[in-house]
């Protein structure tokens, strides 16, 4: 078998994505959710969950669905098992929202089980998750490059999310485990929670879908000869060298961890700049040419976290870093793909059988690239200002930036609404964006 | 089985079609079956067409002879593996080529299977394109049509695929 169909779970996963991001921007905007005065408290753990379960793993995840089949070419090895960690993981983020409510002083009174049970479930999400790709990614032995991002990505996905379980555990019941052993897991646990999510598995399996799929639609070579396997072997091995270090006191080695991790992102964006200058379709669609946005929000990540750490602002800069990678460059690089990806699937699902017999639309038809484009401008100038005014504590301009952040998502799910139901004429009952099949 | 061998000369002495007889030996080349040609000049166009085809080629001069050598790839990949269906069934007929290089997903596809709802049944489709098209590959297989890739040394891939049936869609 070397065709690949149509994953039947991806614009599910894309569905919850899209709503979690949206509703982290809402609480965001009007301050419900406050980053700057209480990182811990359970309204911005639950904006900061809707971002990093919600919407940036559900997003992958969701691609991965697709994407690995389309790597491997070999089909998913199941697709019902593809809808158990949907089902596992969507439910599992509603109960973990509810739980960080019912926290001591939080909104919800009792509840204490719900954020065990609700980790619980994202991590049996997560294992049914890798047992199905790992399924599939092991009938294609030897790996390409991207698949070697993606599965040190889940590698690190299943360390964050028992890390996150025990969190849950831990924050229901804290007699638990011992003082000592609570206030290490709390402090350098954390950062593995962190690093080990943000950077491991969001930011390596990022890397490696990036490679693929900007290739595949520039047209530009997928071979990334040494440049490709040094950026992920920096990466990669810095990344680990940070985790594992993070537990020690070991500052050097963590401090080699963080050169080696720095030097593996930057290869990997001189690769992609390699990769754009020698792509074949010299015009570009919307997806490729703002996904520039993203990758330029990663390098302004790498050069402030460069930066931060070595003039000892690490304090400061953290949380405005951590935004910036979460809605600059994932955010930015997941909200460009799908502007792709959606309009991809709905094609080959609504119009692939009828190939052939009779005329079809092309896939850039589906979607209106010039009344869209202003919408990712705007949601990129709307990360960088929130992601000054975290630096500069500039609440009001902080929000206001979200505001502007949740209007163009708004307007970018409403363009991928329309990809999937299009608008028909009253007169004739034919979509106004989708050519007559006639 | 026993390589067809072709001299040039010979054709060129009978005053017969050069590329007409060359095609016709070409179409009469049994599964598996290669062909040898002997020549005073490099056969360029043959070349690229066998390579089209799915052929290796290999030269060597003895003299001021050039033989070139097409092998048939042994390393034919299949498309759909149902045992003893449609593996069987050789990718053979008259061709339509197409060329999908540079053209990014699905216009391959769009091209493909207009193409092949277009020709008649036991004709076959040669597509070139700059990658294995997976999900065209996957409808090819829901429709039980027969294929054989051809993985190229610069990362295309020839797709040659038979028409043994109208599509069902």
């Amino acid at each position: 078998m070397h065709g690949v169909r149509v994953s039947r779970w991806s614009l599910a996963y894309f569905v919850v994505a899209l709503l979690s991001l949206l509703m982290a921007e809402l609480l965001l905007m009007l301050g419900v959710s406050d980053p700057m005065s209480a990182v811990s408290a359970g309204w911005t753990l639950v904006a900061v969950h809707l971002t990093t379960i919600g919407w940036a793993s559900m997003l992958l995840l969701g691609a991965l669905q697709q994407f690995v089949p389309v790597l491997t070419t070999k089909d998913l090895a199941s697709q019902r098992a593809s809808g158990i960690t949907w089902a596992t993981m969507t439910a599992g983020l509603l109960l973990l929202l509810s739980g960080f409510l019912a926290l001591p002083g939080g909104a919800l009174a009792g509840g204490r089980w719900l954020l065990p049970v609700g980790g619980s479930l994202i991590v049996i999400g997560v294992v049914v998750a890798l047992g199905n790709l790992g399924t599939t990614l092991y009938r294609a032995w030897p790996w390409a490059l991207p698949v070697w991002f993606i599965v040190t990505g889940l590698g690190f996905l299943l360390l964050t999310v028992l890390l996150g379980l025990t969190f849950a555990i831990s924050l229901t019941d804290p007699d638990w485990m011992s003082p000592n052993v609570a206030a290490e897991l709390f402090g350098r646990g954390l950062v593995a929670h962190v690093v080990g999510g943000i950077a491991g598995w969001l930011t390596l399996t990022a890397m490696g879908v990036a490679y693929k799929l900007l290739s595949m639609f520039t047209l530009a070579p997928e071979h990334r000869g040494w440049w490709g396997r040094l950026a992920y072997g920096l990466t990669a091995v810095g990344l680990g060298d940070i985790w594992v270090n993070q537990w020690r006191v070991v500052t050097t080695a963590a401090t080699a961890g963080w050169i080696l991790a720095v030097g593996g992102i930057t290869v990997y964006l001189l690769d992609m700049m390699r990769l754009y200058r020698a792509r074949k379709r010299r015009s570009m669609e919307l997806n490729a040419r703002m996904a520039r946005g993203a990758l330029v929000a990663l390098a302004v990540l790498v050069a402030l976290g460069t930066w931060a750490r070595v003039t000892h602002q690490w304090g400061r800069w953290a949380l405005p870093l951590i935004f910036l990678g979460l809605y600059g460059w994932i955010g930015g690089l997941g909200l460009t793909q799908l502007y792709k990806i959606i309009p991809f699937l709905t094609w080959l699902e609504s119009f692939g059988k009828k190939l052939g017999k009779q005329r079809t639309p092309r896939v850039q038809d589906l979607v209106n690239e010039a009344r869209d484009a202003p919408a990712y401008a705007l949601y990129f100038v709307a990360v960088l200002m929130a992601t000054l005014a975290l630096a500069f504590h500039w609440v009001w301009v902080f929000r206001a930036a979200m505001g502007f952040a949740l209007v163009a998502t708004a307007d970018i799910a409403r363009a991928l609404w329309r990809v999937r139901h299009p608008r028909r004429s009253k007169r004739s009952g034919v979509s106004s964006t989708v050519p007559r099949l006639d | 089985m026993e390589p067809v061998v072709v001299e040039v000369k010979g054709i060129i002495k009978q005053r017969l079609s050069l590329f007409g007889t060359m095609m016709k030996t070409v179409d009469t080349l049994k599964p598996g079956q290669s062909l040898i040609v002997k020549s005073t000049f490099n056969p360029a166009p043959l070349m690229a067409h066998m390579r089209r085809k799915g052929y290796e080629v290999q030269q060597e001069k003895q003299g001021r002879v050039i033989i070139t050598t097409f092998i048939p790839q042994t390393s034919r990949v299949s498309g759909n593996q149902s045992p003893g269906r449609i593996m069987d069934i050789p990718i053979e007929g008259p061709e339509h080529y197409l060329d999908n290089r540079g053209l990014t997903p699905p216009e391959p596809m769009q091209r493909t299977l207009g193409l092949l709802n277009d020709v008649p049944i036991n004709h076959v489709v040669v597509i070139h394109n700059d990658r294995v098209p997976v999900f065209l590959l996957g409808q090819l297989d829901d429709e039980e049509i027969p294929y054989e890739i051809r993985p190229q040394e610069d990362d295309s891939a020839i797709v040659r695929i038979l028409k043994t049936h109208p599509l069902r869609g």
